[in-house]
């Protein structure tokens, strides 16, 4: 579930999330991923949003960003300029 | 306890590995002590994991009360600081070498580019350094294969000249190995895989011993010579090496830092620290392009800024395509928090980075006394002073520098109706320098061996007197096989 609201949030598709989201599973551990996952949903969407301030909300945002779309690799991936599984 | 060592040698990174391989091939006897766990295997593990979290490998450097800590980049493991590597290997241009004779700033060094030459010729070997042979280098022709130019090079190498190969010390890449595969952590097995394939290849020498979770606390020095090291355990074990020959190995704050720990201090002992500044300019392109295609991270060099009379007033510098282009995760981020999301947000980011270019500069800057290495009044786990470093970063040498080539990036790329559109910093505290610099006025004569004790030569980026805008690791390595070889 989560994934897919965050699939939706960044416009991937089911493998690219799998992907990505699995190699951010595997570096911060289950726990970990998901607290900064449902803190990324709450500051990018939801009736919530408006009432968390600016500042806190880029945290959450860049904490989770900084582990899903932090490397090289994976920033490729996002910018469409390499895809899943084929390292090009 | 006290035991006897022939060579010894602190330090495992690249200079402690190079000054061991051509003592250990002349027949000699070495022993390393390094701080870290010994492990030549997993070229992948992070330098975090192979510190092993012991009382020796806990990093004990600090910025003064109330200033900035500048982010030090270095790691105690077999392998040393040189795991954090990114293979970037060029040479020094022969110029760097006579600074002062040329343009009147900085110091030259006591010894040639054309006495380096058949020892940058040997690192290159060692380190399997991928290039093409380059004028700007003379005696450049120990190259393997140089890595394909990227999608970058090609579209802006022609308007940036002089604009050659930068050479990459890395196994080659089969085609298609770039981007690094998204199911391994390739970049990591890059960093470290050069420098154990060194350790590797001396690992099974009958002269070499190593003496790994252990730090060398002070040199005990008696009548102008090292007497013994005297190190302490991970267990906090106390024991002495005695041997005829020392070398300090470490990097440029460990370096100065236990000849201070060993009341060995002087007018130029921990002053003059060096470190380049590095800058990414994100470049605006009218069009996209497909820049990111390349064998590795780093394959252009434009040294279009690198030499010249002005160096005088401004810093000299290089200039390199970065293949992985414009990180995205921070304009995502500022759009996220605005509210936006979805495929045309991903789409819009996925246009902006195919026509953002990053070029990466790393600038060179003139040592300045007043960056510093000193002993703090703290303590580290070990109960040795704690390293403070003082390192005002700006500098009005390189600010002038880099607005030159902002404006002329612009110009030569007009074509590409290219704006200089971001500039970031690109990593700080990754090169450590000059801290116990060879020449007049310095720690250490030309062959690195100190002024005053006769059997302890200081190698390593410690020893350079000018910074160059150049990576150093190539020359590092090449005063390193000199070195040994001096030795053996």
């Amino acid at each position: 579930m989560t994934a897919a609201r965050v699939s939706a949030r960044l416009g991937l598709t089911p493998a690219e999330a799998e992907l990505l989201i699995g190699r951010a599973v595997e570096r911060l551990g289950r726990r970990e991923y998901e607290l900064r996952a449902c803190a990324f949903l709450l500051a990018t969407g939801g009736s919530l949003r408006p009432l968390i301030p600016r500042q806190v909300r880029m945290r959450a945002i860049r904490a989770y960003l900084h582990c899903l779309l932090g490397g090289p690799s994976e920033n490729l991936l996002y910018a469409g300029a390499i895809g899943v599984g084929t390292g090009k | 306890m006290t035991e006897n060592a022939d060579v010894l040698v602190v330090g495992s990174g690249i200079s402690g590995l190079l000054v061991a391989r051509e003592l250990l091939a002349a027949g000699r006897e070495v022993t390393i002590v390094e701080r870290g766990p010994l492990r030549i295997d997993a070229d992948g593990l992070p330098l975090d994991e192979r510190e092993a979290e012991l009382p020796t490998t806990a990093h004990n450097t600090e910025a003064p009360p109330g200033e900035r800590v500048h982010g030090w980049q270095y790691g105690y493991a077999y392998g040393g600081s040189s795991l954090l590597w990114a293979g970037v290997a060029p040479r020094l241009l022969p110029s760097d070498f006579e600074l002062h004779s040329r343009y009147g700033v900085g110091r030259d060094w006591p010894i040639s580019y054309e006495d380096l030459v058949p020892y940058y010729q040997e690192a290159e070997r060692a380190l399997r350094v991928c290039g093409r042979p380059d004028p700007a280098f003379p005696g450049t022709d120990a190259y393997l294969e140089p890595p394909r130019p990227s999608g970058a090079d090609l579209l802006v190498g022609p308007l940036l000249e002089p604009f050659g190969t930068l050479p990459i010390a890395r196994e080659l890449a089969a085609p298609g190995q770039y981007p690094p595969p998204l199911e391994g952590d390739a970049s990591a097995v890059e960093r470290s895989v050069t420098i154990l394939g060194v350790a590797r290849e001396i690992a099974d020498s009958p002269g070499l011993r190593v003496v790994d979770r252990s730090a060398a606390a002070r040199l005990r020095t008696a009548a102008g010579r090292v007497e013994a090291v005297e190190c302490i355990g991970a267990a906090g074990d106390r024991f002495e090496l005695r041997a005829n020959q020392v070398v300090l190995a470490t990097h440029g704050i460990e370096n100065p830092a236990l000849l201070l720990r060993s009341g060995l201090d002087g007018p130029a002992v921990g002053r003059w620290l060096g470190d380049h500044t590095h800058v990414c300019l994100d470049v605006e392109l009218a069009e996209p392009h497909r820049h990111w295609d390349a064998s590795t991270r780093d394959s252009g060099l434009s040294l279009a800024w690198a030499e010249g009379e002005w160096r005088a007033e401004r810093a000299s510098a290089i200039v390199a395509p970065y293949n992985p282009g414009l990180p995205l995760h921070e304009p995502l981020a500022q759009r996220l928090a605005d509210g936006e999301s979805g495929a045309g947000l991903r789409r819009q980011l996925a246009e902006r980075f195919a026509r953002t270019l990053v070029l990466y500069v790393s600038l060179e800057d003139l040592p300045r006394v007043e960056r510093r290495v000193e002993l703090s009044p703290e303590r580290d786990p070990l109960g040795l002073p704690r390293s403070r470093v003082t390192y005002p970063v700006d500098s009005e040498y390189v600010r002038r520098s880099l607005a030159v080539i902002s404006a002329e990036i612009e110009e030569r790329l007009a074509q590409l109706g290219a704006r200089v559109v971001g500039e970031r910093v690109g990593g700080l505290g990754g090169h450590m320098l000059g801290t116990t610099f060879m020449g007049e006025g310095g720690v250490i004569d030309e062959n690195l061996r100190h002024h005053q004790l006769a059997n302890l030569h200081i190698a390593g980026g410690s020893s350079f007197p000018t910074h160059s805008a150049l990576h150093p690791t190539t020359t590092i390595a090449a005063l390193a096989i000199r070195l040994g070889r001096h030795l053996a």
